[in-house]
């Protein structure tokens, strides 16, 4: 069954896609597999959608991406840049915050 | 199920503005992406026709691509960020291209005005040359 994943498309996948071009660069397919493997299969999503998100980071400066020839195909690489690393830091800094608030919310509800 | 519809994704993002190039690049990494889905899904032991279902399945909506590609307005060319400049400059471009669109055109075909050139130059000659020959002739005939 196809797969429609309009949360995916609220903050997540960029924090995702930049952590994992933090430590080295990949192709679409390539990130979307460490994404399942990284998240436990938690985030499930049509895979396609991985592609807006490249591409918009990619026009705002976060990545850079060059053509290389693998196994007789060219694939598109995606690597972080110097702002890319940059907004990292502030996504990964938002989501602590968010997160922390949450679980305290959770945690307490009272103070809710 | 069908193989996604890529022709209506292509269709669909140049009828919005994102450009050619773009569109032919998110076209080949889909269609890459695909192709490593269904070759995933064979490993698995997957047959040929399921392989195809999972592989659409898991790359999901088109719709939904083109939903991500239109909401990033900087994917789109320049004339749909900027409408109301582009409403100006165009016919401004357009004023400005026409007298040399002559030139333009004479420079790219060059070889073709060089020989119809020299075509018009040997009839005229020829033709110059027997009227002369007829003018003479009433003349000393």
């Amino acid at each position: 069954m196809a797969q429609s994943n309009p949360p995916f498309m609220s903050g997540v996948p960029e924090l995702l896609l930049l952590r994992l071009l933090d430590q080295q660069e990949m192709y679409g397919y390539e990130l979307v597999r460490s994404i399942r493997k990284v998240t436990g299969e938690a985030i499930s999503l049509g895979e396609g959608v991985i592609y807006p998100v490249l591409h918009g980071l990619e026009k705002n400066g976060s990545l850079r991406s060059r053509r290389k020839a693998v196994a007789g195909r060219t694939r598109v690489y995606y690597a972080l840049t110097r702002k890319g690393r940059d907004r990292l830091d502030k996504l990964r800094s938002d989501w602590h915050r968010i997160q922390g608030g949450i679980t305290t919310a959770l945690e307490n509800p009272s103070h809710a | 199920m069908r193989d996604p519809d890529f022709a209506r994704l292509r269709a669909r993002l140049l009828e919005n503005g994102i450009p050619r190039r773009h569109v032919r690049r998110t076209l080949g990494e889909l269609e890459d992406h695909y192709r490593d889905l269904m070759e995933e899904a064979a490993v698995n032991g997957a047959s040929v026709e399921d392989a195809r279902a999972q592989a659409a399945a898991r790359l999901g909506e088109m719709d939904d691509v083109i939903a991500g590609m239109l909401a990033c307005r900087d994917l789109r060319s320049w004339a749909y960020r900027y409408p109301r400049i582009a409403v100006i400059f165009y016919p401004l471009a357009c004023l400005f291209a026409l007298p040399a669109m002559p030139v333009i055109a004479g420079v790219s075909n060059a070889p073709l005005l060089a020989r119809w050139g020299a075509s018009l130059l040997l009839a005229g000659l020829f033709t110059g040359t027997m009227l002369l020959v007829l003018q003479l002739s009433i003349l000393f005939g």
